[in-house]
């Protein structure tokens, strides 16, 4: 009797458990999420912009063969599983899961994977980069692509991984129409589809019903994809303030880039969720290595020398969940963070500072600085302390389409302010590109890039990295201040949101 | 009056061609590239030397003005170089109607409360009401418009959750839903205004009560009320034409702080936008269509004066 009752009772609870979770299924599923970020983005297609809006946007539409998982490692998403890799390291064998669709109806077939590769590695710098050693790119079946390389490199799942600049595939015709201008037409598998974009209003899209997730559970940016809401709309606000107020007022449910100041203020809001993001980059100051004072090693070991930079940082993002000292190129969060050169960062040492340029002969020629908006406070916070040890700065506050134009010739400057935002692989990352801006030519470096691209073993690879690490404290090509984050914050009803270095809405509801 | 008009229209087309090649050239002149900032900030030179020549931006600016000019001339006004494929004359139209809106809206309100509060004062010249008047005018003209928009916004929408803090809806979707976006950001930009067109109205309403025949009028035994309103006021109206003409077209010139503050999708931020960005084109366009909205407000302006003012006659 006792029994009974007892099953009975496990019976009525199993049934109430039930209806519990199906109902909460069901409230996740529907509404609207309205998500505030600081502009529109210069396009929607990722394989034409490395622009962070443009994938972060893009990714809610488009799929690539391979995403990241946590630890930005790469993991399937539109393959079966990682590519069959032939014993020579030349040959990857890709097999796409099978019933994929596109949001126009059409079956996804290795037909398009190729055509979007194919132009992917012709607009994306980290495409063009992979393809300089891509022998061919072929059909093997419906569903089965192979990619054959000149010489084996560790890099090629990564670039194929990654959402920045990503690989992701359109259909065929769509990349035939778009060879070498951004596609208009937005057509991917991802969970939302594209709807309208109506410049400086929204760019609108809704759920894909015919969506087919990956069996295994959400990781990172990649595993399983639920479209809770059945509609995002992207709504660009550049004005800081006014992104707070938008979510703030209940007009909007997310904003990207609000005021960290507001931080202390809103962390124990009734309404609000604040969310400071995880790492997504380091700030920096780069040099100018080609011509001007600062193409001598000792003058700008003498700057770093001089630099004290957490008052910098806090002048910058205010409190310290935004920002970190680290020295490492490759941040904490990374398989690839080292410690190598620690001493030579954030010393602080004025004195020293003076006697490195006296020895690198500075007779107070005028130092060229241009800085952002957005970084101005950083620059300034740094220059007063360069000041101190003699450095004659001449920092120019201008607006980044400027500072873009005027840095491609280095009769113009010696110095300028940027962030540098993580990247999964050092091969990728802009501050170790010989050809940005600033130029570290050092054969050194070139020499250690090669072997970095060429290698295929992790653990030899990190070695190589950190011999580039610590050419990097040796060299001093740039400067790196610190790790930053920026400051997110949400409507109290906005669950399930990831709050990793990028946003997306994928696995995201409301209450 | 109709060959005037007539002047005034193709007085147009020699000031827009001006306007036109005045722009083209100083945008051309400013630092910076569209394709730049259109691959990002980590994007190398040489990324960038390739995306201008398919943009077509690496041919001398004489040939880019040539292209462009003749294709104005046949009212293709080309394409933006931001957003995917739409036409120029499409994005300024879009944000058009919205600056319209709030104009509209921002222009009857300083009408109505400008005149109303002008007259009051003026009638109750150095008295209690005229000084408390002066006082909140003095204010609405120093005051500037994003520290009351934001104010406004802390008040109406923060405090007491009684209007969205930014954002719009266009009209389609509904009269009264497209309203309440509007309101915080009309009372921002009428809060100027009205107080100039109070404080215009004011003056002059002053100086024509003092004059002779609202004397003679008084003296007939008029009532007070058909002085003030039918004799004086309409006398006051020329000059507050003016600043009317005037205000309406520095508004639809895009209210940009205003429209910053409040998220909305009008002329102004467009131009902001497309200068940060470089989209050249829809720059071209926004200056050639404010122009044109100079040159016919102040046409509308002129020919309203004779209208409330036969003796002027052009």
């Amino acid at each position: 009797m006792k029994s009974k009752i007892f099953l009975g009772l496990i019976l009525i609870l199993t049934i109430i458990m039930l209806f519990v979770s199906f109902s909460a299924a069901e409230t996740k599923m529907g509404r609207v999420l309205k998500v505030v970020i600081d502009a529109d983005p210069p396009t929607l297609d990722p394989h034409a912009s490395t622009t962070t809006l443009v994938f972060v946007v893009g990714y809610h539409m488009f799929e690539g063969l391979y995403s990241l998982d946590e630890s930005l490692n790469p993991i399937p998403m539109l393959a079966t599983d990682l590519p069959e890799i032939s014993e020579d390291k030349l040959v990857y064998t890709i097999k796409l899961r099978p019933g994929l669709k596109f949001h126009n109806g059409k079956d996804v077939t290795a037909e398009d994977a190729v055509a979007s590769v194919k132009r992917w590695g012709k607009m994306s710098s980290y495409g063009k980069s992979i393809f300089k050693n891509v022998e061919s790119i072929e059909v093997k079946d419906a569903l089965t692509i192979e990619l054959k390389l000149t010489k084996p490199t560790g890099i090629t799942l990564v670039s194929l991984a990654m959402p920045n600049g990503g690989a992701f595939i359109y259909p065929k015709d769509v990349c035939e129409k778009y060879p070498d201008k951004p596609v208009e037409e937005n057509i991917g598998t991802g969970p939302f589809k594209f709807v309208e974009w109506k410049p400086h209003q929204y760019i609108k899209m809704v759920r894909f019903e015919d969506y087919q997730p990956v069996a295994f559970p959400a990781n990172g940016f990649g595993g399983k994809k639920v479209a809770y809401v059945d509609e995002i709309q992207f709504i660009p606000i550049s004005d800081e303030a006014v992104r707070l107020t938008s979510v703030e007022g209940g007009e909007y449910d997310f904003a990207d880039f609000v005021p960290a100041d507001e931080y202390n203020r809103l962390k124990d809001h009734p309404d609000i969720q604040a969310l400071p993001s995880a790492p997504r980059a380091w700030f920096a100051f780069q040099f100018n290595k080609r011509a001007g004072v600062m193409s001598e090693v000792k003058m700008r070991e003498a700057f770093l020398t001089a630099l004290d930079m957490g008052p910098i940082l806090a002048a910058g993002y205010g409190d310290e969940a935004f920002w970190r000292l680290d020295p490492s190129i490759m941040l904490k969060e990374q398989v690839w963070w080292s410690n190598v050169g620690k001493e030579k960062y954030n010393q602080g040492d004025i004195e020293k500072s003076k006697k490195l340029l006296e020895e690198a002969g500075y007779k107070g020629e005028e130092i060229v600085w241009m800085s952002g908006q957005l970084e101005y406070n950083l620059s300034l916070a740094a220059k007063k302390q360069l000041e101190k040890a003699g450095f004659n700065i001449d920092l120019q506050p201008m607006e980044w389409a400027t500072v873009a134009d005027r840095r491609k010739n280095p009769e113009l400057w010696d110095i300028f302010s940027t962030g540098m935002t993580t990247k999964p692989d050092p091969t990728m990352f802009t501050p170790l590109n010989p050809a940005y801006a600033g130029w570290w030519e050092s054969p050194k470096l070139i020499e250690l890039m090669d072997k970095l691209a060429t290698e295929t073993d992790f653990d030899q690879r990190y070695k190589l990295m950190e011999e580039v690490q610590k050419l990097f404290y040796e060299e001093i090509p740039t400067i790196k201040v610190g790790d930053y984050a920026n400051f997110r914050i949400a409507a109290k009803n906005v669950k399930g949101f990831k709050n990793m270095n990028e946003i997306f809405f994928w696995n995201v509801w409301k209450e | 009056m109709t060959n005037y008009i007539l002047k005034r229209i193709f007085a147009l087309i020699p000031i827009m061609f001006l306007v036109g090649i005045f722009v083209f050239f100083i945008i051309h002149l400013i630092p910076g590239n569209p394709a730049a900032m259109m691959l990002g900030p980590e994007a190398t030179q040489e990324e960038i030397d390739a995306f201008s020549k398919t943009m077509g931006l690496d041919k001398p600016v004489p040939i880019q003005f040539a292209e462009w000019i003749s294709n104005v001339v046949k009212g293709d006004f080309g394409m933006s170089l931001f957003f995917q494929g739409q036409k120029v004359t499409k994005v300024v139209f879009e944000h058009f109607k919205v600056t319209l809106t709030l104009t509209i809206l921002g222009v009857i309100l300083a009408i109505l409360f400008g005149i109303i509060t002008g007259v009051i004062a003026a009638i109750n010249h150095n008295h209690l009401l005229d000084r408390v008047i002066m006082v909140i005018t003095s204010a609405g003209v120093s005051i500037p418009n994003f520290w009351l928009g934001l104010m406004l916004v802390l008040f109406f929408s923060i405090r007491f959750s009684l209007l969205p803090p930014a954002g719009f809806k266009p009209l389609s979707a509904g009269l009264g839903a497209s309203l309440r976006y509007f309101i915080l950001p009309a009372i921002t930009l009428a809060f100027g205004q009205t107080s100039l067109i109070a404080r215009m109205t004011r003056s002059n309403m002053l100086e024509v009560l003092r004059s002779d025949y609202i004397r003679t009028a008084k003296a007939k035994g008029l009532s007070k009320v058909m002085v003030n309103y039918k004799h004086a006021l309409k006398n006051v109206l020329i000059p507050v034409i003016t600043i009317i003409g005037l205000s309406f077209a520095n508004l639809m010139g895009g209210a940009v702080v205003t429209e910053q503050i409040f998220n909305i999708p009008g002329v102004g931020r467009l131009l902001i936008k497309s200068v940060f960005t470089r989209d050249y084109p829809v720059i071209e366009g926004i200056i050639l269509y404010i122009a044109a909205m100079w040159v016919i407000i102040n046409l509308v302006t002129d020919v309203l004066y004779v209208i409330i003012d036969p003796r002027i006659e052009y």
